[in-house]
């Protein structure tokens, strides 16, 4: 019933060379880390989320109660867990934390590893090396792709976890025999999808969508008899077991540390708040818009896809789509239920759905086009990753109403580049001043914990400063008592935060310095922000008592 | 590994043929000598038996615990915390040892796989004499169907040398046994004069001494054998090079939906035969054999001593031999069938013999520490603290660990945040974690790959066993040092129906071999 999908031992030609996809990776990383390296150092231009996991990776060793908790329970672990390891060198190169150049070494890692696994995606469906070399090169370039390698977010992390995932469940799906030695490629698929939730939470759904997906095409594969419902209950076992106990460790962690199993909905950091206080997207017509400009092709690739995967009945054509289409489909109800802004990188899993399913259909070996040659297939790749390359090159620079945080950063940079355009940074450059806060603590040589500042909109500070541990933060033990009664702990100076950024010590001495307000501090210094964006600091002194 | 030494064998005299097959008197007696103390005359530092003076072990053993105690009393946190290190540290290489060989496994089994055909091709001429050494004790009602398990193995009967080895005064065993076995079929008793210590090594050894097979193996007197092992071990033994020595054939449970134990153990047993042991076997490190279906070319098996009859695991302790002296062991690709105990009682029995031959085969191993050294390297060292060490001594220290955690999600006591200093602390925890969850995750993993999905969630429920798994660690531990050499015999028969006993086989339902 299953078609089978021609093992790429016997479909390649030519064994390809093995260096390949190592020579692939590393050119590529370089291409990303030059980008990232230009919008880092030449235009300082780094996301506030990006930074502020740097901060807390870093806040694990360099603060005043170091500890391993500090990566905070809000986000997902995973980042911060593998820049741990780095922060430590900011003793010998301070940048390396305060311009969060660290997380774009590892976005840039993860958008390189993303697309190597799509050009081994490609090499398995035995798509001609023509074919492949051209998705690969035009997916490396698509303008989102590029943007988000290079500025340090986490949606690289989660794609390629996503992409290595579908790879290990495509080779499943593709296998016909039911022997059960294929569960190798389940436990791999079941332990990058949990790897997944670990890097971002919309995993849960891909993990989610994969394990129905794979429990209904093993159930339609499994002989009929007395171990069939075991065999599909060990196949979906598998493949979800370790994004549900992600799930459950996870929560328990939090909990017993912060005392929360889901700081993302109840933390006033979390998602929740934040949406709650801000205003979120423009509902599904917005994104309806996002997604036509991202990638323009879309809907008559999906709609190929599915059409071929009905008419062949084979389940290949809805791996990508579960696990991609899942997670598009998440980010689409959130927004129509109010509960997410409409960033454009929610929409960037359909530039590799597009991708692997394009690889579906000019698959050789029998599964794609067979009468067609390499000359078409390569045409017909280029003309669905080119168009969406033009036309997200165009919604990145020019549509700031439906690409608002990356036009802020890579407008002004395409700006300069090419000598166009005002003086306007849009978002680059907006840490300047949180910048020079620090480097005007540091001056004031002050013992440790004696700056009060909540790093839920201090990061960029911390991440800056040559003394991190002159910082009481959020995560520190004593941060609490300290909040609620600062002169009696040792505070020297307090870090309030006038606009841009969650605040916990705007939101308990918002009447500072009013008539009404306490008597124990008096205002020192107010950095307003460098830009339009960026966050603006008043500094108060905490005046001993009498 | 490029360690490929030419393998040795120790200096043994031939027994005359006479003696061999001596059933009274003088030769008898020789027999039985060379049976029990074989080994032990051969070479005592290689033997379990214990030593009329006082060793030099034991000497050292007395002041390393006479500074340990010194040390608890003047820096008892830093002492309590490095023993607290320790421990962590072996869990976490343990954990990532284990890890380590099932991705080997996975990724390249070295098993070696014999085909049906390639089996049966072999032409009855060609097949060497086969000796099947077959011990069994106060077991007459497992014998009809033993009998008629050997009867299906597909070997030229000329060609088969079975000796059923009982000992002399079990008479209910021996008059079951004459009374199914025949004149005429390959099948003889031998009678195992009784002397302590009485324990299946020494039978087996007795049985060697008039064993006339090219290769020899075992099997229990419940084992159900696939009828093709011989013919496969005899084909891999001709591919295999010449430090081939042994083979180790799958062992599983036919017995495995009995209860949920019955579950654990098959699970147990899949994830140790298709995935530790060959991932071990990749490493060329010490191998501790199964119980059974060990094939071993018996010039070989004699020449290493044969098995110490006084280690209650002489299969593990006869694998690290064998390695020690550059012989290689390989996995075979073909399943003998055990009954699994369903009994909670009788299992922690079966299992703390194992553990206590366990340690008893590590303390004897590490007798001359440079010579191991330069036998099996560093590595194979590491292999042999991390399989064979860990296992009874990481299953005795769980509940200790398991009432540190509760005492600390609980009450958190400052003295157990004094004995988890962080580095140890977040070691500790992800090894837990890892540990307790990999292994959960390899048990659904096994189920389904093997072909036994319905035992999945069983695997899902697993750490209770380690329950179980310390009781058993505890009482190995008391009897290394009240009674080395006891063997605690397991019951058998377990699984038989309370009516009459109906001689078949069950359907090997997997498939796989």
């Amino acid at each position: 019933m299953t078609a089978v999908l021609v093992r790429p031992q016997r479909a390649t030609p030519a064994a390809a060379p093995s260096r390949a996809p190592r020579l692939l990776f590393a050119a590529v990383l370089a291409c990303y880390l030059a980008v990232g390296a230009v919008l880092v150092f030449g235009f300082d231009s780094i996301m506030e989320d990006a930074l502020s996991r740097v901060a807390a990776a870093s806040s694990v060793w360099w603060s005043a109660d170091p500890k391993l908790a500090a990566i905070g329970y809000v986000w997902t672990p995973l980042p911060a867990l593998l820049m741990l390891p780095f922060t430590p060198l900011r003793a010998a190169w301070p940048e390396l934390v305060s311009t969060g150049w660290l997380a774009v070494v590892l976005s840039a890692t993860a958008m390189a590893g993303s697309v190597a696994v799509l050009h081994g995606i490609l090499a398995d469906l035995a798509v001609r090396p023509s074919v492949r070399w051209t998705v690969t090169v035009l997916f490396a370039l698509q303008p989102v792709i590029l943007v988000y390698s290079a500025n340090g977010m986490t949606e690289a992390l989660l794609m390629v976890c996503l992409l290595a995932a579908t790879r290990r469940l495509l080779r499943w799906a593709g296998g016909s025999d039911d022997s059960g030695a294929d569960g190798t490629q389940l436990v791999v698929a079941g332990l990058l999808l949990g790897l997944g939730y670990l890097a971002r939470y919309e995993a849960i759904v891909a993990a989610a969508a994969a394990t129905g997906l794979v429990v209904a095409v093993s159930a339609l594969r499994a002989p009929r008899g007395a171990r069939r419902g075991a065999t599909v209950l060990g196949d979906g076992l598998l493949v979800g077991l370790p994004a549900a106990v992600a799930f459950v460790v996870w929560a328990i962690v939090s909990w017993a540390v912060v005392g929360s199993p889901f700081e993302q909905f109840t933390s006033i950091y979390g998602n929740s708040a934040l949406v709650a206080g801000g205003r979120t997207g423009g509902g599904l017509a917005a994104v309806g818009e996002q997604l036509l400009w991202l990638a323009p092709p879309a809907a008559p690739v999906v709609l190929l896809a599915v059409f071929r995967a009905v008419r062949r009945r084979d389940a290949v054509a809805a791996v990508p789509l579960a696990v991609f289409g899942s997670v598009l489909a998440l980010e689409w109800a959130l927004n129509v239920a109010g509960s997410l802004f409409g960033f454009l990188r929610y929409q960037i899993m359909v530039v590799p759905l597009v991708a692997v399913l394009l690889g579906i259909l000019l698959a050789g070996g029998g599964t794609g086009l067979r009468r067609a040659g390499p000359a078409f297939g390569t045409a017909v790749a280029a003309a669905v990753l080119g168009t969406s390359l033009v036309s997200s090159a165009a919604l990145v620079l020019d549509r700031p109403e439906l690409a608002s945080q990356e036009y802020l950063r890579v407008r002004p940079v395409a700006n300069a580049l090419t000598g166009t355009g005002g003086a306007d940074t849009g978002a680059n450059g907006m840490w300047a001043q949180d910048r020079a806060l620090a480097a005007w603590l540091d001056g004031l040589h002050l013992p440790p914990a004696s700056v009060l500042a909540d790093t839920g909109s201090a990061f960029a500070v911390v991440a800056a400063s040559d003394n991190p541990r002159q910082f009481l933060i959020t995560s520190d033990d004593g941060f609490a008592a300290a909040l609620a009664d600062p002169p009696g702990h040792g505070i020297r100076y307090l870090l309030r935060n006038e606009h841009g950024g969650v605040d916990t010590v705007r939101n308990t001495w918002a009447d500072l310095g009013t008539p009404q307000g306490p008597t124990w501090a008096r205002r020192v210094a107010v950095y307003p922000g460098a830009g339009p964006w960026s966050y603006g600091w008043t500094v108060w002194a905490l005046t001993p008592a009498p | 590994m490029s360690r490929s030494r030419v393998p040795t064998l120790l200096p043994v005299a031939p027994l005359p043929s006479q003696v061999a097959v001596g059933r009274s008197g003088r030769a008898l007696a020789m027999r039985l000598r060379l049976a029990t103390d074989g080994l032990a005359d051969l070479d005592p530092v290689l033997s379990a038996r214990v030593r009329p003076r006082v060793p030099l072990t034991r000497r050292y053993g007395l002041v390393a615990l006479i500074v340990l105690a010194a040390a608890l009393v003047l820096a008892p946190r830093a002492t309590a915390a490095t023993l607290v290190g320790v421990a962590v540290a072996l869990y976490a290489a343990v954990t990532a040892h284990r890890l380590l060989l099932i991705r080997r496994a996975v990724a390249n089994d070295p098993t070696v796989e014999v085909t049906d055909a390639e089996a049966r091709a072999i032409r009855d001429a060609d097949l060497p004499i086969y000796t099947v050494l077959v011990p069994a004790y106060q077991e007459p009602e497992v014998l009809p169907r033993l009998i008629d398990g050997l009867a299906r193995l597909e070997y030229p009967a000329d060609r088969l040398d079975i000796l059923l080895l009982l000992e002399a005064d079990d008479f209910p065993t021996i008059a079951a046994a004459e009374s199914l076995v025949g004149v005429g079929t390959p099948v003889r008793i031998v009678l195992v004069p009784p002397s302590e210590p009485r324990t299946k090594p020494k039978a087996c050894n007795f049985g060697l001494t008039e064993a006339r097979g090219e290769f020899v193996t075992i099997y229990d007197a419940e084992d159900r054998p696939e009828p093709l092992q011989l013919r496969r071990a005899v084909v891999a033994f001709r591919r295999g090079g010449a430090d081939l020595a042994c083979l180790q054939a799958r062992l599983s449970y036919h017995n495995a939906e009995q209860n949920l134990l019955t579950r654990w153990f098959t699970l147990e047993y899949d994830v140790w035969f298709r995935w530790l042991l060959p991932g071990l076997m990749a490493t060329r490190a010490p191998i501790p054999l199964g119980g059974t279906s060990n094939h071993i070319r018996r010039d070989v098996l004699v020449g290493m001593g044969a098995w110490d009859a006084w280690n209650v695991t002489e299969d593990a302790d006869l694998g690290i031999r064998l390695a020690r002296h550059g012989w290689h062991t390989a996995m075979l690709g073909s399943t003998t069938y055990e009954e699994a105990n369903s009994d909670a009682i009788n299992w922690v029995k079966q299992r703390s013999r194992w553990y206590k031959g366990y340690l008893q085969s590590f303390f004897v191993a590490l007798r001359r520490p440079g010579a191991l050294h330069r036998e099996i390297g560093a590595t194979g060292i590491a292999g042999l603290v991390l399989f064979v060490f860990a296992t009874p001594v990481l299953a005795l220290l769980n509940p200790l660990f398991w009432g540190l955690t509760a005492l600390w999600w609980l009450a958190t006591p400052p003295f157990v945040a004094a004995l988890f200093p962080p580095v140890i602390y977040y070691l500790g925890m992800a090894s837990w974690m890892v540990g307790g969850l990999s292994a959960i995750y390899t048990g659904v993993a096994v189920a389904r790959i093997a072909g036994k999905p319905h035992l999945a969630p069983a695997a899902l429920v697993v750490p209770f066993c380690w329950v179980l798994m310390s009781l058993a660690a505890a009482k190995a531990v008391l009897q290394l040092v009240r009674q080395p050499t006891y063997w605690e015999k397991t019951t058998h028969g377990l699984d038989a129906p309370a009516g009459g006993l109906v001689p078949t086989l069950t359907a090997v339902s997997d498939g796989s071999h």
